[in-house]
């Protein structure tokens, strides 16, 4: 840097502002001329110096001229550098040499700041969104039973509504005699209500608290009743170990798991709200597997083979191959090699039970 | 390239006169009419990554809008989605400005736009949150307020104390701390003031006569429940 050096800046008289160019002389002296021909000329160790703005890097020199402050800005770090060379006493450039040192770390700091708030950001998010999808197994679990009755009973009541609904009483009495069987070995205190909707798709779910929605199609392709049973024991470990609320209460988001923590009665009208989407919310793997031994396990303890359960799965995959098209009920619960492994490889339980019913006569009921 | 104010007052327009060649950059959607002669292109100002965090972060469009007159001079007509007062800037490239996230309309090509970290306490309490627009380089930026514009110049070793929520631009030398409208926390959120902006001079802030937030709660007064 020669002595010739000039810097741009800002120079203000009080509220007057000036743009300028100004240089330094070897002496510390700052000259300029401004506004076409006004002079400006003040030394350096007559100003005050401070940093100033955020980050606080630009130059501050103040100094009071006939009452008014006045003040010269410049953020060009070269300044400090130059003022560093000048002949100046010892105690100013001990005060040059910190205020470079300070503008080096607001530099610094200043590049910092963007990647550290960007983590900071992520940080918050992905730990919300962690500790969120890790609780909510837990919080479902507050759920009080009443609440889950009252969510399923909206969105069964909802489900019906435009349905043609199978009112033949042997049909009715057949799928009854099925569920019973089943709630004698389901190791829960919960009652079942059935409908049967007449619809062409093979389909059943279970809304929370137990209400059973099962189609004319799925009966139609099942070859006895045993292959009912496996699929109704299947859905209704989804609704024992509460897997579709786990699903609303994520669907839900966060206010709602907290106001469920704190018992809050809006949180179940909010629910209610959402419960309309039940019938389409699919489960994961892990919830498909505990359902699929959920019900390998009533299966047995009720005396129903779980291979009937394996050919209710490998005709549906069939038919599924033939029409190209999935079945509904697989949409929600994806059919996978391993799962039928899992239920082929089911021992057989102890003592066989068949159900006393003419299934044909049951299925004729369904025209 | 020359700005001129149309209609100045709440309905305040831009109108950007353009030789062949030259371009303006805009806030994405501020375009309301322009001359045959000039091409639209958006522009993902400083790259994919500026333009991403100029969204994520002040909020602000992901995109720029740059209008080209290619095929000979033209005009181009902008305006801010809300009621207010246009002004336009002067920048020799010895000052820069902050600006708040709607505070930008347009700008000349050479004026360079950047995101900018405000520190800790400044995200949290000023209520720009933690990135707002830099605005440094040659040229002229025309900034849109709601309401009226006013320019307070502070002189150095003055202070000014300024509503949080009514800054629009302010240059980068001003440096401001937040505090407490009143001495005590309970009088300062009972004045209706909460925390203000404690501006120290040398420097411009250019605040609007209304704030947004402040309009919302006082039409919702006015606006039946669901």
């Amino acid at each position: 840097m020669t002595s010739e050096a000039h810097f741009k800046g800002l120079y203000y008289a009080g509220q007057e502002k000036y743009s300028v160019i100004f240089s330094v002389s070897a002496h510390g002296s700052i000259e300029s001329e401004y506004d076409n021909g006004k002079a400006l000329s003040i030394l350096l160790h007559k100003t005050t110096m401070d940093l100033i703005g955020d980050p606080e890097t630009t130059l501050q020199m103040c100094w009071t001229e006939s009452a008014v402050n006045h003040s010269l800005l410049c953020h060009d770090p070269a300044l400090l550098d130059r003022l560093l060379k000048t002949n100046l006493s010892a105690s100013t450039r001990d005060q040059l040499f910190v205020l470079q040192k300070k503008q080096h770390k607001q530099f610094k700091n200043e590049k910092q700041r963007v990647p550290l708030y960007l983590t900071i950001i992520a940080t918050i998010f992905f730990g919300t969104y962690i500790i969120f999808s890790n609780s909510v197994p837990f919080v479902t679990d507050l759920v009080p039973y009443q609440w889950e009755k009252e969510i399923g009973s909206f969105a069964f009541e909802n489900y019906q509504t435009g349905k043609k609904i199978v009112n033949s009483p042997q049909v009715k009495e057949a799928i009854n005699a099925i569920i019973h069987r089943i709630d004698q070995f389901d190791d829960a205190e919960m009652t079942y209500q059935v409908v049967i909707v007449d619809a062409k798709m093979i389909n059943a779910f279970a809304f929370p608290g137990g209400f059973v929605v099962i189609t004319s199609g799925l009966i139609n392709n099942a070859e006895n009743p045993e292959e009912v049973a496996g699929v109704l024991a299947h859905e209704l470990t989804h609704v024992l170990q509460r897997h579709s609320m786990r699903k609303l209460v994520r669907q839900a988001g966060l206010g709602v798991l907290i106001g469920i923590v704190l018992g809050d009665v809006s949180a179940l009208s909010q629910l209610i709200e959402l419960s309309s989407q039940l019938d389409k919310l699919s489960f994961d793997r892990s919830q498909e597997r505990h359902a699929d031994d959920g019900a390998i396990k009533i299966m047995q303890a009720a005396g129903i083979s779980p291979q009937h359960f394996v050919s209710f799965f490998k005709k549906i995959k069939q038919v599924d191959t033939i029409a190209g098209d999935i079945p509904e009920i697989f949409r929600t619960h994806p059919l996978t090699d391993d799962r039928i492994e899992r239920v082929s490889a089911a021992s057989e339980p102890n003592d066989i039970f068949k159900f006393d019913m003419d299934w044909n006569k049951v299925k004729l009921g369904l025209n | 390239m020359n700005f001129k104010i149309l209609y100045p007052g709440a309905f305040a327009t831009l109108q950007v006169d353009l030789d062949k060649g030259e371009a303006v950059k805009a806030e994405s959607g501020a375009m309301i009419t322009m001359s045959e002669t000039m091409d639209v292109d958006s522009k993902l100002e400083k790259g994919l990554l500026g333009g991403l965090t100029r969204k994520l972060l002040t909020g602000e469009s992901l995109f720029f809008q740059t209008l080209s007159a290619t095929r000979g001079s033209g005009e181009v007509m902008l305006a801010s989605a809300y009621p207010g007062e246009i002004q336009v800037l002067e920048l020799d490239g010895s000052e820069e400005y902050i600006l708040q996230k709607d505070g930008f309309l347009a700008a000349e090509e050479s004026i360079e736009i950047s995101t900018k970290a405000q520190n800790l306490t400044k995200g949290l309490f000023s209520g720009e949150g933690f990135f707002v627009m830099r605005i440094s380089g040659v040229g002229k930026v025309a900034i849109s307020t709601y309401g009226g514009l006013h320019k307070l110049s502070i002189a150095p070793g003055e202070t000014r104390i300024i509503d949080n929520s009514h800054m629009v631009a302010w240059s980068a030398n001003a440096n401001y701390k937040i505090e407490k409208a009143s001495k005590g926390w309970v009088s300062s959120f009972t004045s209706g003031e909460g925390l203000v902006c404690r501006f120290q001079g040398p420097g411009d802030v250019y605040i609007q006569t209304r704030n947004a937030p402040g309009f919302g709660s006082w039409i919702r007064q006015f606006m039946g429940t669901k």
